[in-house]
């Protein structure tokens, strides 16, 4: 089904497991260049800005070379054929690309997945943007089917992680408007089943992601774990439930105790990040971790929507202060590495090119912090003495 | 990790013992790093504690808790920065490795709750009266002490920034492109300034290996007002002759980047230059087209993207292949 020669995917996993273990500093340079040369990869794969580049040119490529002969042929262009055709075109230049030319994350291929199968997408849409007739819930649960299907197809035989991140979101689209179609019963309990099946998702996407026959597909595996911990967590949030609920059911609650079962949905919408990060802490994972994390800033907001504690600017210095304080805590914890844990970087070579995107973002998000403004009676502009005109 | 991976490599020969030693003791004793989680906190906290104050000031300003907070502030900014000064490494004219991201970020909350210190004590009590130049000039001052002192980027684009404050202009590609200042010519004048001293900067930093990894920062930036501010130079002034110089500007940077670039092997300012020119190139192109006088220029329009862009391609792969080769 994959679409790579698998002897160069096996080397490529070998030489990315030596290479990472080169930054580790567990192997030397010797090592790894015998160990590339024992097992070469023939995949043409640049770097990201390359990458970047060639990802750009080949949009613009398709777009223009589309434009033109849509142009010549303008009486054909307004049937679902024609971009079904244009479609199968772009897909045959995709399998050429890696075929022929062993693209592999080039930036050409990763246009072409995109662009053709927006082609496809289209040609399905294309007959019934005239059929008003069709009723609203099947049309979009048909959507969802093609997008999942496409979805599938391009993560089966591409191993592309968005591909696959898409494929589960239809995924998940399609059950929850499937369920909610068989009345109020469903309606009522789709939060439970969105639970059950993202918890179903995430241990089916651990447990293959151990099997060997899953070895080509880690990175979309991946992908679904991730989600698929963030819609756990969405389903049973208070904020994310409440205003479902008052879009099926059309009422307008917002009362922070209104909903059926509260405490249940208060306790998961709060508690939750913690438990991933204890999990993700237990188990070292990192996947887990980072989500528990990322879902804490989710709890914070919930909670700020319904209780109102302490002025905004109060809470921002507080948990600024806290966050510096735990991260102080940590590093003195962890001054020497203890269970396994370190804060140091342990793969010291993720500089790209001489890049350090870490100043740059502090540049971009930092640049517009409070500077001395030029006109003392100009009004509230205090912050962002940016972009204001000359002296 | 894969460790029957390791011993398939070495009984095929092509591992050491002792690299195969440390990958054992590696396996046995497995560590997991939170680097990057540390990291993002401190970052969020610096963040939030800062822009927090931000706000806080500015709410109370003309409140008696003002002064407080002033003292807050100061405080805060000296205990950063008598924390960094007791931590530091001896300045070297080559890169010094900081002591820990801790430090890095303690020194960045530092340096921002000294320029809200400042900010707010020019608004308040006008220390500096009407001297606005001398306002922003000492926290870019300040700012590029400390860059170099403590060899900080984060803190060098900060002050780069700042420099383009004390010019009177903004500095970040994103704020550049959103303040639609392009068709001011006495701010298109300041912005080519400013990208010729932050061009000959980055060179000279090299030339003289004076902290030469700061030749990014201010490469970056200098690249990017550079081309913008000669781009919108050239269609500022499009219907004059005086255009031609403005192109012919573009040309002149996009070919010492373009040499730069290949000499430092640095895809990122080849990526840049290829753009820009591709840019430049096509609305000269469509200048062209625009004058015909029939019908057929939308088509040749058309071909020419395709075929321009099919070619930039092959360029691309190509130059990609060479610069790797060499």
């Amino acid at each position: 089904m994959i679409i790579y020669d698998k002897t160069n995917l096996d080397n490529l996993i070998i030489q990315q497991q030596t290479s990472n273990a080169v930054h580790m500093n567990i192997l030397d340079n010797d090592d790894f260049k015998k160990v590339s040369a024992a097992y070469p990869v023939s995949f043409y794969t640049p770097n990201i800005f390359i990458r970047s580049g060639l990802f750009i040119l080949t949009c613009i490529t398709v777009s223009f070379s589309v434009g033109l002969i849509t142009l010549m042929l303008s009486n054909l262009a307004d049937t679902w054929g024609y971009i079904l055709t244009l479609g199968i075109i772009s897909y045959a230049a995709l399998e050429f690309v890696v075929k022929t030319n062993k693209h592999y994350r080039s930036g050409i291929d990763d246009a072409l997945i995109w662009i053709s199968a927006g082609f496809f997408l289209t040609a399905y849409l294309w007959p019934t943007f005239s059929h008003s007739t069709i009723d609203d819930t099947s049309y979009f649960l048909s959507v969802a089917g093609v997008v999942f299907i496409l979805g599938l197809y391009y993560t089966l035989r591409f191993s592309d992680a968005l591909a696959a991140a898409v494929c589960f979101l239809a995924f998940l689209a399609f059950i929850a408007m499937e369920w909610n179609r068989i009345g109020a019963f469903g309606s009522a309990t789709l939060p439970f089943l969105l639970i059950v099946v993202s918890f179903a998702s995430w241990l089916f996407a651990r447990i293959a992601g151990k099997s060997a026959k899953a070895i080509y597909y880690l990175s979309c595996l991946d992908v679904v774990q991730i989600i698929s911990l963030l819609t756990l967590y969405l389903a049973g949030n208070y904020f994310v439930v409440q205003n479902l609920g008052n879009m099926l059911f059309d009422t307008s609650e917002d009362g922070p105790g209104s909903l059926p079962f509260a405490p249940f949905f208060w306790i998961w919408s709060v508690l939750l990040p913690f438990v991933y990060i204890g999990w993700g802490l237990k188990k070292k994972d990192v996947i887990m971790l980072r989500a528990g994390m990322l879902l804490i800033a989710a709890a914070v907001f919930t909670f700020k929507i319904y209780y109102h504690v302490a002025p905004i600017e109060v809470t921002l210095a507080l948990g600024g202060a806290a966050f510096l304080a735990i991260s102080y805590m940590i590093r003195r914890y962890l001054k020497i590495p203890k269970h396994g844990f370190t804060y140091e970087d342990l793969n010291e070579n993720h500089m790209l090119d001489k890049i350090n995107v870490e100043s740059l973002l502090i540049t971009e998000t930092f640049s517009d912090s409070p500077a001395p403004t030029e006109n003392r009676f100009g009004g509230g502009d205090f912050g962002g003495g940016g972009s204001s005109s000359g002296f | 990790m894969n460790f029957d991976l390791y011993k398939k490599l070495h009984e095929e020969g092509l591992i050491s013992d002792t690299s195969l030693e440390k990958v054992k003791e590696r396996h046995d004793h497995p560590l997991f790093s939170v680097h990057w989680e540390l990291k993002t906190l401190l970052y969020l906290g610096v963040m939030l504690l800062s822009s927090g104050l931000g706000i806080l000031i500015y709410k109370n300003i003309d409140t008696i808790g003002h002064q407080v907070i002033l003292l807050m502030i100061a405080l805060l900014s000296a205990s950063c920065f008598f924390y960094c000064f007791k931590r530091k490494k001896p300045f070297d004219k080559e890169k010094v490795k900081s002591p820990d991201s801790f430090f890095d970020y303690i020194l960045l909350l530092g340096c921002l709750s000294f320029v809200s210190f400042l900010g707010y004590l020019q608004f308040q009590y006008t220390v500096f009266g009407d001297h606005y130049g001398l306002a922003t000039l000492i926290p870019m001052l300040v700012l590029f002490y400390v860059a170099y002192q403590f060899d900080h980027q984060g803190i060098l684009g900060l002050a780069i920034t700042n420099m383009a404050i004390y010019m009177g202009v903004a500095a970040t590609p994103k704020a550049l492109l959103t303040a639609g200042t392009y068709d001011d010519p006495s701010l298109i004048t300041v912005y080519l300034l400013l990208a010729i001293i932050l061009l000959s900067v980055a060179f000279l930093s090299e030339r003289y290996n004076f902290k030469k990894h700061f030749k990014f920062n201010y490469l970056h930036f200098g690249v990017h007002i550079g081309f913008i501010s000669l781009l919108s130079g050239y269609f500022f002034h499009y219907d004059q002759p005086s255009c031609l110089l403005w192109l012919l500007g573009v040309f002149v940077l996009a070919f010492l980047l373009y040499m730069d670039a290949v000499k430092n092997k640095s895809f990122y300012f080849l990526l840049l230059t290829v753009l820009y020119s591709y840019f430049t190139i096509s609305s000269l192109v469509i200048r062209g087209l625009d004058s015909m006088r029939d019908n057929d220029n939308i088509i040749f329009g058309f071909l020419y993207f395709t075929l321009s862009s099919i070619g930039l391609v092959i360029f691309l792969i190509r130059l990609n292949k060479k610069i790797k080769g060499a």
